[in-house]
């Protein structure tokens, strides 16, 4: 396969994890700005670990998903008492925090062949695990997409579970979910480990796809565009975040001519996708209408699940 | 290049592979560009072996670029290097899509599959 169209491909993958972990937020009505900080500390984790201790990539990749959760887990206990913008402009803050930390973080280790590990500002290069053994590009891409499979198809039975509704009530109403008994405060924080695990371990793959990460990997530029997909794809189905990426990589890549202009391109289309369609493209409605007209993709507990979603909301 | 996908229970099996393949140590890698035209830079590649220092002929690598403060949002295609008159030297044009801090991304196939990167600014 062509490298460009196979970097594409992994391009999307690799940002359809960070999306993901913003979508699982919003779904609990939390807004964060700040979700490529846990991408940056799951790229950087995994990267030492591979690096420098000479782990395996299938040890990594939980590494940093454990710590990405944690460190999730630990700010949303923290900001949680937060609410509305002020949560979000506190995550902001805190990712660039966590970027700046980043700037100053050296582990260098050096050998025969020079220096090896994070240098702070001058990057973290030589992660170079999949060159080390034989893996190539065609069967990294496989290997990112198959892991996102799996991450989707995960989200979607926790969606469908009781914990999934709770998760949904929160979102809606978290003075009605408490109301009906659910703690909404502690479902948020499982939120955040979840969504911080998901940003980690999409982390951890960019480290190793790109072989040479830096801060400058994290700022406030990736983080704006993962909230957007998730906004753009729509808060229906875990699929949603997916479709926002596989748009805004698509529109970029078929507007070139416009050049550097393109990008001014991308926030005129957030804005007027925000104000046409406010939970996104496929949103609750639409995902519902589509699951309508296709009766083989219904499932009596998928019913259930939303009928009883719909019971908990009017009738508390 | 030509795509060999595998299943993914080969994929499983290879990302348990506990010993990495003996590694040679890569390439020094030297840069410079100069503007061509407005985002289009004449870029030259000298290549020495880290070790001796002679100069490495006869590699094959395509250049791309990548944004650091925009990763995976640019997608630029990769640029095949060409041999310059100098030993160990090779050349490329690269457009891109704006100026500022980027960096180059040698993908290396030739003498041995690797990937070198080297960060510039480029200011229009």
């Amino acid at each position: 396969m062509d490298a460009y169209v196979l970097g594409i491909a992994t391009n999307v993958g690799l940002l359809a994890f960070l999306a993901v972990s913003n979508y699982v937020l919003l779904r609990t009505g939390c807004m964060s700005f700040g979700q490529q900080a846990f991408f940056g500390i799951g790229a950087y984790a995994a990267g030492v670990a591979t690096t420098l201790w000479h782990w395996p990539l299938w040890l990594a990749l939980p590494l940093a998903a454990g710590l990405g959760a944690c460190a999730n887990a630990a700010f949303a206990r923290a900001l949680l008492r937060l609410g509305g913008i002020e949560f979000s402009l506190a995550t902001l803050a805190l990712a660039e925090s966590v970027r700046i930390a980043l700037e100053l973080f050296r582990l260098p280790q050096g050998d025969a062949d020079g220096p090896a590990g994070p240098q702070g500002s001058d990057g973290f290069g030589g992660i170079r695990y999949w060159l080390d053994h034989g893996l190539g590009p065609d069967q990294f891409t496989l290997l990112v997409w198959v892991l996102l499979a799996g991450t989707l198809w995960a989200l979607r039975c926790i969606e469908r579970s009781s914990y999934g509704l709770a998760l949904r009530a929160v979102g809606r109403d978290p003075t009605l979910a408490a109301a009906a008994g659910i703690d909404a405060r502690r479902v948020r924080v499982q939120a955040t480990a979840i969504a911080g695990a998901i940003a980690a371990f999409g982390g951890a793959l960019y480290a190793h796809h790109a072989t040479y990460i830096e801060p400058r990997n994290f700022d406030i530029m990736l983080g704006i565009h993962a909230l957007s997909y998730a906004l753009i794809g729509g808060l229906g189905t875990p699929l949603g975040p997916l479709l926002g990426v596989g748009i805004d990589v698509v529109l970029l890549e078929g507007s070139r001519m416009l050049g550097s202009y393109r990008m001014i391109a991308f926030g005129a289309i957030v804005a007027l996708l925000l104000i046409v369609r406010p939970r996104g493209l496929l949103d609750e409605d639409t995902v519902q209408r589509i699951a309508a007209s296709m009766p083989f993709l219904k499932s009596r507990r998928a019913a259930a699940a939303r009928a009883a979603d719909a019971s908990s909301l009017e009738n508390p | 290049m030509t795509a060999r996908f595998h299943s993914p229970w080969q994929l499983a099996l290879l990302a348990l592979l506990p010993c990495a393949q003996a590694a040679a140590k890569p390439p020094a890698l030297g840069v410079s560009c100069k503007p061509a035209a407005s985002l289009v830079y004449d870029c030259q590649f000298r290549l020495k072996d880290a070790r001796s220092g002679a100069p490495v002929d006869g590699a094959v690598f395509s250049v791309q670029p990548v944004m650091p403060s925009m990763p995976m949002a640019h997608n630029i295609r990769p640029v095949a290097a060409e041999p310059a008159a100098e030993p160990g030297s090779y050349r490329a044009r690269l457009k891109l899509d704006m100026p500022g801090t980027w960096n180059l991304k040698l993908l290396m196939s030739k003498p041995m599959r690797e990937e070198l990167n080297h960060r510039m600014d480029f200011r229009d």
